[in-house]
């Protein structure tokens, strides 16, 4: 597919370069979604008596020693590869499997489909807390508590409805035919998948893993009564060590340091393939 | 000669291919389901097991809907979720149609917005607690010294029941306005182009055209983003709970704040479950009404 | 006369000695040495001050050869965390560590091993465990609940204010030492008063108003405003009607919003953490705090107000009476595990002389008669060994009174609508009426008004129980 310059802008916004107001609502917007950010990476080079010196100092003698605490003492690279095993399977299986069932979902009519439909997305809708409990006896009842099976398993069920509910309006928006003119040369129905429908969802699918990576990553309810010192992943760690009767903001920073920090440089690389995945489909 | 009529006939085949996914929903999804109900109808507190047990019918249900936190709770939560969900869908609206125009440096400008949405949202609320801090807090600083120029006490954000509440609708807008833009961006960027070069032809204003192509093609992303962020609006727990638990009083006590009261401060089992299927009712029936109202409006969407 | 040995007897006299060597503390018993190998799993509390004590772990796994494995929940959601794990009887866990506040839940739920099997155990508890010099106090208030033992502590303390010293005598406010009697409510007050200065950004004055905290920030005041004759009916009377909303509570309640005027603005939600930081950065001239916290919280290395604060008890309510709170921590065991006795093999040497030596020197909980006595930490830590009289003759290990619905009494009775009071959202008499009617709610739902009830002892009322010598539970 190629794209002109005029599909990009539509008419009636002229292309304008040096219109000041929008740069300067973005680099409003810029700044407040940074900053916090930013200033809580600077405490983390920050003693913990520096944390709390106001009007702030934005020069000073940085000191690595919240990192050596919260990696030495608490061991969080641990939880930190924990926390990588867990959300990179969670994410491999729920794409996979839901993409499958995004396209059936998308290609068949068949009785009941949309009620399928609806009751898959039903499943986004329990409060974590509420479920606890029940999700709690089930993996007692197989030994799945503090297992890398379990939680890798609920966090596949758990992101499976935004899976399918994402691709689903994707797969739609293939046109039927090129799959037929495969089919037509003599392709199987899995041939004709692989080699005419997965290329064209390939940009969806990555945005989609993306969405889903961040989400099993940054999951917290869930990982707190399930993990245990076998499988527990970052989140519950930060608040386990940064948080006690009060709350330590070095630590804080240096722990948000190592949980933000893989996701964000991760979303850096990957940026420009995620919109665009998210937008392709889209196209009619 | 095989077509894709000719599978489509084959009428398991897609049960087939949504066996896996149904399979895990359903092992995941039934029995809590089912537990809660079971719950629900009768009367364990888990850290009492002594008590004897009672069948208790509706009355658990009963027993909330009649309880003044429930009316309380309602109206939280429904401030939150709405006020929280309309900024966020037309901020993040605002700044896709922004995003439409060509931009010098557009890349990192949508980095830098999309990073509050990649971080835990534990750390989200953690990040704003120390912000507004007192004393300590930089947004509490500097808003102290900006309130002093007119005279101006320094601004409660946590600890008033009457802002407690913005500003956990704030913190929410922060983290998750990005997310609306990033799905109504990738929407707008892929509009086919014909609409808008025949309202060209017809010399139509630009908030016409917005009105009558662009609002309308963008259906599917506005539904997916508004449903996800509503029902998650709905649920957000790890920020309230970590910035004002509910507090101060019980101004900011949401739905979830309560269930987790129940659940895991009374140890109230039955409580608990029973509130949380109330929740699940409501979700449900908002998540329907969505789908209707943007189904049934657009042909285009009916498949 | 010289004593022959035979060959044999030499050497195997001379070989025990070389295995005996590196254990020469501790000669290991036959049913020790049956558990080397063992891995003991513990649900923790992340503390600072506790890790002093599990620092020391390396040295338990050396000497006994077992592994514990420890898993850490934050404070908030230790007690939600344990008894999920304890009401699904999961006995995942062989070990919790358990809030003297939370003890009866437990304990009457029957999630709890009795112990006192164990310490008369000599194969499995060492001498270094010395029973009795555990203070009689620390020790049955931390771990007994009706009449049996279930908890060992190893961190004991009070609630208490701490004031700047330095401003105090700037002022010519007389610095009280704690328990000497001077510090009462009106002497607190006046010193509040006289060190609050708004121009210069300092309260005279920082706690806790928020709802989660209220067990610790009102009760001591609800114990130190009764009258003689109504001690021991801060919540609840003999016959469990509840009696709260009693003029002398209304007393308390209405000096603690007192305070108000002299605390910092905007401090409607604030929690322990803003009142440490508030108070670190010289921005209260006051605060409360818990002992456990100060050394971490106040007297680090570093801190600008390292050394500059006097720690006070709460003050002396108007008919002279001192407030006895008390605080631990203990180690129980799960009626669920399946090594019991490896867990015990693990308390007996936590909770011994020699660790609880080496955590109390660091900042860690006083439980032990030689701890307090120990000349160096009681130059290194004043302010926890400076408990010693409250912890020997007056704590009241029931102040927050020992029933299982403390946990949500404290949080969604008291702290709620105290809050509330604090917040102007109700008077001080509409949130003790408040308290009092739900308080009946909740403990009709328990069953104690039923016909035949059980209910839990009060002892309270007669604190002599908790003086027996800790070898003499059974």
């Amino acid at each position: 597919m190629t794209e002109s310059k005029r599909v990009i802008v539509s008419p009636k916004s002229a292309p304008v370069e040096n219109n000041w107001w929008v740069h300067m609502i973005l680099v409003t917007v810029f700044m407040i979604a940074v900053i916090p950010v930013l200033w809580v990476v600077m405490t983390a080079f920050m003693t913990k008596t520096q944390t709390q010196v106001m009007p702030p100092e934005i020069f000073f003698k940085p000191s690595f020693n919240a990192f050596g605490v919260i990696v030495r003492q608490f061991g969080m690279l641990t939880f930190m590869a924990h926390s990588i095993i867990i959300a990179v399977a969670s994410t491999f299986f729920s794409v996979t499997i839901g993409t499958f069932c995004a396209y059936a979902l998308a290609r068949f009519s068949f009785p009941g489909k949309e009620d399928v439909s609806f009751w898959i997305l039903t499943n986004r809708m329990m409060p974590a807390v509420a479920v606890i409990l029940p999700i709690f006896m089930i993996f007692q009842t197989f030994g799945l508590l503090d297992t890398f099976v379990g939680i890798i398993f609920l966090y596949t069920a758990m992101q499976l409805p935004f899976v399918v509910w994402m691709l689903k309006g994707y797969f739609e928006d293939i046109p039927r035919e090129f799959e037929e003119v495969a089919l037509v040369d003599g392709d199987t129905w899995l041939g004709a998948f692989r080699k005419v429908v997965l290329p064209l969802m390939r940009p969806s699918i990555t945005a989609a893993s993306i969405f889903v990576l961040i989400l099993s990553w940054n999951e917290y309810a869930f990982a707190l009564f399930l993990t245990g010192t076998n499988t527990r992943t970052l989140p519950p760690s930060v608040v386990t060590f940064t948080v006690s009767t009060e709350v330590s903001f070095d630590l804080l920073g240096a722990a948000a340091v190592i949980i933000a920090g893989p996701i964000l440089l991760f979303v850096v690389f990957v940026q420009k393939q995620f919109v665009r995945g998210l937008s392709m489909g889209m196209v009619r | 000669m095989k077509t894709i009529v000719g599978i489509q006939h084959r009428s398991f085949f897609p049960w087939l291919l949504m066996g896996p996914t149904l399979a895990i929903l359903l092992a995941v999804g039934l029995f809590p389901f089912g537990y809660s109900l079971y719950l629900a109808s009768t009367n364990i507190v888990l850290s009492k097991p002594y008590l004897p047990r009672v069948f208790m019918g509706l009355q658990q249900y009963q027993d909330l809907v009649t309880d003044p936190d429930f009316l309380n709770s309602l109206k939280i939560t429904a401030t939150f979720t709405i006020s929280a969900v309309f900024v966020e869908f037309w901020a993040g609206l605002g700044l896709a149609l922004l995003f439409k125009r060509t931009i010098v440096g557009k890349s990192v400008y949508r980095l830098g917005i999309l990073i509050p949405m990649v971080i835990p949202p534990v750390v989200v609320g953690l990040i704003w607690k120390y912000l507004l801090y007192p004393h300590s807090g930089l947004v509490t600083y500097f808003t102290t010294q900006v309130a002093a120029i007119f005279g101006l006490p320094p601004v409660p954000f946590l600890s008033s029941p009457q802002t407690a509440l913005a500003t956990l609708i704030f913190v929410d807008v922060w983290q998750w306005t990005p997310f609306m833009f990033l799905i109504l961006h990738a929407g707008l960027s892929s509009l086919p182009n014909e609409p808008y070069e025949a309202a060209d032809i017809d010399g139509a204003s630009r908030f016409r055209v917005f009105r009558t192509i662009t609002l309308p093609l963008l259906k599917q992303s506005i539904l997916i983003a508004l449903i996800i962020r509503t029902m998650d609006a709905f649920r957000t727990y790890d920020t309230i709970a970590i910035l004002t638990q509910g507090g101060p009083g019980n101004a900011t006590q949401t739905f979830n704040v309560w269930l987790t009261n129940l659940g895991f401060i009374a140890f109230d089992a039955s409580r608990a479950a029973a509130l949380s299927l109330i929740m699940f009712v409501i979700i449900l029936v908002m998540s329907f009404v969505f789908i209707q109202i943007f189904t049934k409006t657009d042909p285009l969407l009916e498949r | 006369m010289p004593v022959k040995f035979t060959r044999r007897q030499a050497t195997m006299l001379l070989s025990s000695a070389v295995i005996a060597a590196p254990y020469i503390a501790r000669a290991k018993s036959a049913a020790q040495a049956k558990l080397e190998g063992a891995t003991v799993n513990m649900l923790a509390v992340q503390f600072a001050h506790h890790n002093h004590l599990w620092d020391q772990i390396p040295e338990f796994t050396k000497e006994y050869g077992i592994k514990v494995n420890i898993e850490f929940a934050p404070f908030d959601q230790t007690r939600e965390k344990t008894l999920l794990e304890m009401s699904k009887k999961t006995g995942r866990f062989d070990l919790f560590t358990t809030d003297v506040m939370w003890l009866a839940e437990y304990a009457s739920a029957g999630y709890l091993e009795p112990v006192a099997k164990y310490v008369k155990n000599k194969d499995l508890t060492t001498e270094d465990f010395d029973v009795n010099d555990f203070v009689p106090r620390i020790y049955s208030g931390t771990g007994v609940y009706n009449d049996t033992l279930y908890n060992i502590p190893f961190d004991a303390g009070s609630v208490g204010v701490e004031f700047r010293k330095d401003w105090m005598q700037a002022k010519g406010i007389a610095v009280p030492e704690r328990f000497d009697g001077k510090w009462t409510h009106t002497a607190m007050y006046d010193a509040i008063k006289a060190l609050h200065d708004p121009d210069k950004g300092v309260a005279g004055y920082v706690t806790q108003p928020q709802k989660w905290f209220w067990g610790w920030t009102l009760t001591p005041l609800l114990y130190a405003w009764q009258r003689p004759e109504t001690i021991g009916n801060e919540f609840v009377d003999r016959d469990w009607n509840v009696t709260i909303a009693s003029p002398e509570n209304l007393a308390a309640l209405k000096w603690y919003l007192s305070l108000r005027e002299f605390t910092p603005r905007n401090d409607g939600n604030f929690g322990y953490g803003e009142v440490v930081s508030t108070y670190q950065q010289s921005k209260a001239a006051g605060g409360i705090h818990y002992t456990s916290f100060i050394a971490d919280a106040f007297e680090a290395d570093g801190m600008p107000i390292k050394g500059r604060s006097a720690y006070l008890h709460h003050p002396i309510g108007p008919y002279g009476r001192l407030d006895p709170f008390f605080g631990s921590w203990g180690l129980s065991i799960s009626t669920d595990s399946r090594q019991k006795e490896a867990a015990w093999t693990f308390i007996q040497w936590a909770t011994g002389r020699k660790a609880m030596e080496q955590s109390g020197l660091k900042g860690g909980g006083l439980v032990r008669h030689s701890q307090y006595q120990n000349k160096d930490i009681q130059a290194a830590m004043k302010w926890n060994a400076d408990l010693y009289p409250l912890m020997l003759k007056f704590a009241d290990p029931d102040e927050r009174i020992r029933i299982p619905e403390w946990g949500e009494f404290s949080n969604e009775i008291l702290g709620l609508y105290g809050n509330k009071a604090w917040l102007n959202e109700m008077t001080p008499e509409q949130a003790l009426e408040a308290m009092e009617k739900s308080f009946t709610k909740l403990l009709k739902k328990g069953g104690y008004y039923a016909k035949g009830a059980k209910n839990p002892k009060q002892n309270w009322r007669d604190l002599s129980y908790y003086d027996r010598a800790p070898a003499d539970w059974t």
